[in-house]
């Protein structure tokens, strides 16, 4: 570990313990540090920017209120981690409730749920990605195939190939931030693999 | 020192260990069978290759960044908690 990263941590324990103190400003650098991490992890699970945001908000209003629980046992950012998961899992859930009782013909889609803000404005006004004309066709038409297939994956495998495969982390780190064995992290990786190479071979073969 | 010979690998058995292992580094016995295995069987290293196609894309894929909007709103929302 190099002498930034080990004041990186220090800094970071310190922040964290000010903000369990009720430090507000030390609760917002902590947002700040982490707030980019925690959107592209909701975005990459969930495929939608509302959702990615809603997920967002949740997670640094589960961290709030949970601060107090954090033992400095495990990195700060795996604790976190697993608020967002979790956030990820229960929204999940809770979508599967809302379709069964309303339809059972709307699949999720990126475009579903659109939500509204308190103010009755729909949240997809406030989220806008700028492209080209024509990257905008390219992006849109390969994002399309990942979403489906990636959507089409269990929650509990999807967070995992998203964890090990899209960010990089350790298969130990993952089971840890999911709370299952590492052979359990190892197996759900080995099934979306296989799953997800299935579902893009054409794509990968035109 | 005498090594034992490297056993036969089936198809199945380097489709799991390949998943499971993708990107670490071993050197293990069975490990090395499996390296051999993959230099002779088209089908199993075409998985591969389509494998790492698939993470690859992922990977590379952007992720829009936070909306300016959104980001305020969270601000907002802590600062009031």
């Amino acid at each position: 570990m190099t002498k930034e990263q080990t004041q990186d941590i220090d800094n970071e324990s310190e922040l964290v313990h000010k903000a369990q103190k009720g430090d507000q400003r030390a609760f917002s650098l902590l947002v700040k540090k982490y707030e980019s991490t925690v959107y592209s992890f909701a975005y990459k699970v969930c495929r939608n920017e509302e959702k990615a945001a809603e997920t967002l908000q949740d997670t640094f209003v589960n961290v709030y209120r949970k601060l107090d629980q954090f033992d400095g046992k495990a990195k700060f950012s795996t604790w976190l981690y697993q608020i967002v998961t979790n956030n990820c899992l229960m929204k999940r859930r809770r979508n599967k409730i809302e379709r069964s009782s309303v339809s059972i013909e709307s699949p999720e889609s990126p475009q579903e749920d659109s939500a509204l803000q308190g103010d009755g404005t729909p949240l997809q006004a406030l989220l806008s990605v700028k492209h080209t004309p024509q990257d905008e066709v390219v992006n849109t038409e390969l994002r399309e195939i990942l979403d489906n297939a990636i959507l089409k994956l269990p929650m509990e495998q999807r967070l995992v190939f998203i964890l090990r495969d899209v960010e990089g982390h350790s298969s130990e780190e993952a089971a840890k931030i999911l709370k299952v064995s590492v052979t359990a992290v190892k197996s759900r990786l080995r099934r979306a693999r296989v799953f997800l190479r299935e579902q893009l071979q054409e794509y990968m073969e035109v | 020192m005498k090594t034992k010979p490297v056993n036969k690998v089936r198809c199945t058995e380097v489709a799991k260990y390949v998943c499971e292992n993708l990107d670490e580094q071993l050197n293990s016995r069975k490990c090395r069978a499996i390296k051999k295995h993959l230099l002779t069987c088209p089908k199993c290293s075409k998985d591969l290759i389509d494998m790492k196609k698939v993470i690859s894309l992922y990977r590379k894929e952007l992720v829009p960044h936070i909306p300016k909007a959104i980001q305020k709103r969270l601000l907002a929302s802590i600062s009031h908690k």
